[in-house]
């Protein structure tokens, strides 16, 4: 059976990331009332699995080997209808 | 003395580190990252460049690569020295063969310049000059670990190199450090540029001659 997850990958809350602080000190030059920003990155795919619990162990173990940095980043896993 | 230059797809530095290698007195060959030989080198560089198009993260794909498997073997079973500049000091950082991890500059862009380094007394470069300039040219240079690690590097001396004016807003203004049994090596700047007569500045060439006494004094 085929499952759908994303994956949805981004700086750790300690972090500091410049990329987020530039973007949010933009939106606030131009009045928007914005704050804790974050920028992260989505990861969209299926698995063929037997099972749905199967299949959501695989798409974790990807998430924690390879799209996600455990030093830097987190991630929140999900599954798409 | 013999010396691997690994290329992966995007690797971009690889013909300057050997010719800088081969100054230095190292016998080169490039190993191509699909192979898996690399035992009978004494020394093993990752050069810099965009491997994978830096694409996830910087390293985070050749990381995967079959040669990677070879060198953390050759890691554990310290058959030699391994070196990654840049982008192969991310790989490294990656493949967690060093500790920490590299994000974007502070400055939030890409930076390309001859930048002060102090050498630290270690036993990799106890020889060599305590100040270096050398260039550094990346997106992703700010080096970070949680504190009890940076702790650790300080205590044991794993530092190698720090900046002296901190370009990238790296923790303890670190360019560059060692594991903990001081065969995996890794630094930001790129000493394969300062290496040849043209580049007018042989501080790089310095890097590579004294890792050449290390490895012999290793060896030993």
């Amino acid at each position: 059976m085929k499952f759908r997850f994303s994956i949805k990958v981004k700086m750790a809350p300690h972090i500091f990331d410049p990329q987020a602080s530039t973007i949010e000190k933009s939106l606030k030059k131009m009045s928007y009332p914005v704050g804790d920003f974050a920028v992260g990155k989505v990861f969209d795919f299926s698995i063929e699995a037997p099972s749905e619990e199967c299949a959501r162990s695989i798409a974790k173990e990807i998430a924690e080997k390879v799209l996600s940095n455990p030093v830097l980043e987190t991630f929140v896993l999900e599954r798409e209808e | 003395m013999k010396a691997a230059v690994i290329i992966f797809p995007g690797t971009n530095c690889d013909r300057e580190t050997r010719k800088a290698l081969e100054l230095s007195g190292f016998q080169v060959d490039y190993v191509w990252h699909e192979w898996d030989s690399i035992n009978k080198y004494n020394l093993v560089v990752l050069p810099g460049g965009f491997s994978y198009g830096d694409y996830l993260r910087p390293g985070a794909i050749a990381r995967f690569s079959p040669v990677m498997k070879s060198v953390e073997k050759y890691t554990i079973e310290k058959q030699g020295i391994i070196l990654g500049i840049c982008n192969g000091f991310q790989i490294l950082l990656e493949a967690g063969l060093l500790p920490g991890a590299m994000m974007k500059n502070d400055v939030g862009h890409f930076i390309c310049k001859t930048v002060k380094l102090n050498v630290e007394p270690t036993k990799v470069f106890y020889k060599t000059k305590r100040e270096v300039e050398l260039y550094i040219a990346h997106s992703d240079g700010k080096y970070v670990a949680d504190p009890k690690t940076v702790e650790e590097l300080e205590k044991n001396g794993q530092i190698l190199m720090k900046y002296v004016d901190n370009p990238n807003g790296s923790v303890h203004s670190i360019a560059s450090i060692a594991n903990v049994t001081f065969n995996v090596i890794g630094m930001m700047p790129h000493p394969e540029r300062s290496s040849m007569k043209y580049h007018k500045n042989l501080d790089g060439l310095e890097i590579f001659n004294a890792l050449k006494e290390y490895i012999h004094a290793c060896d030993r």
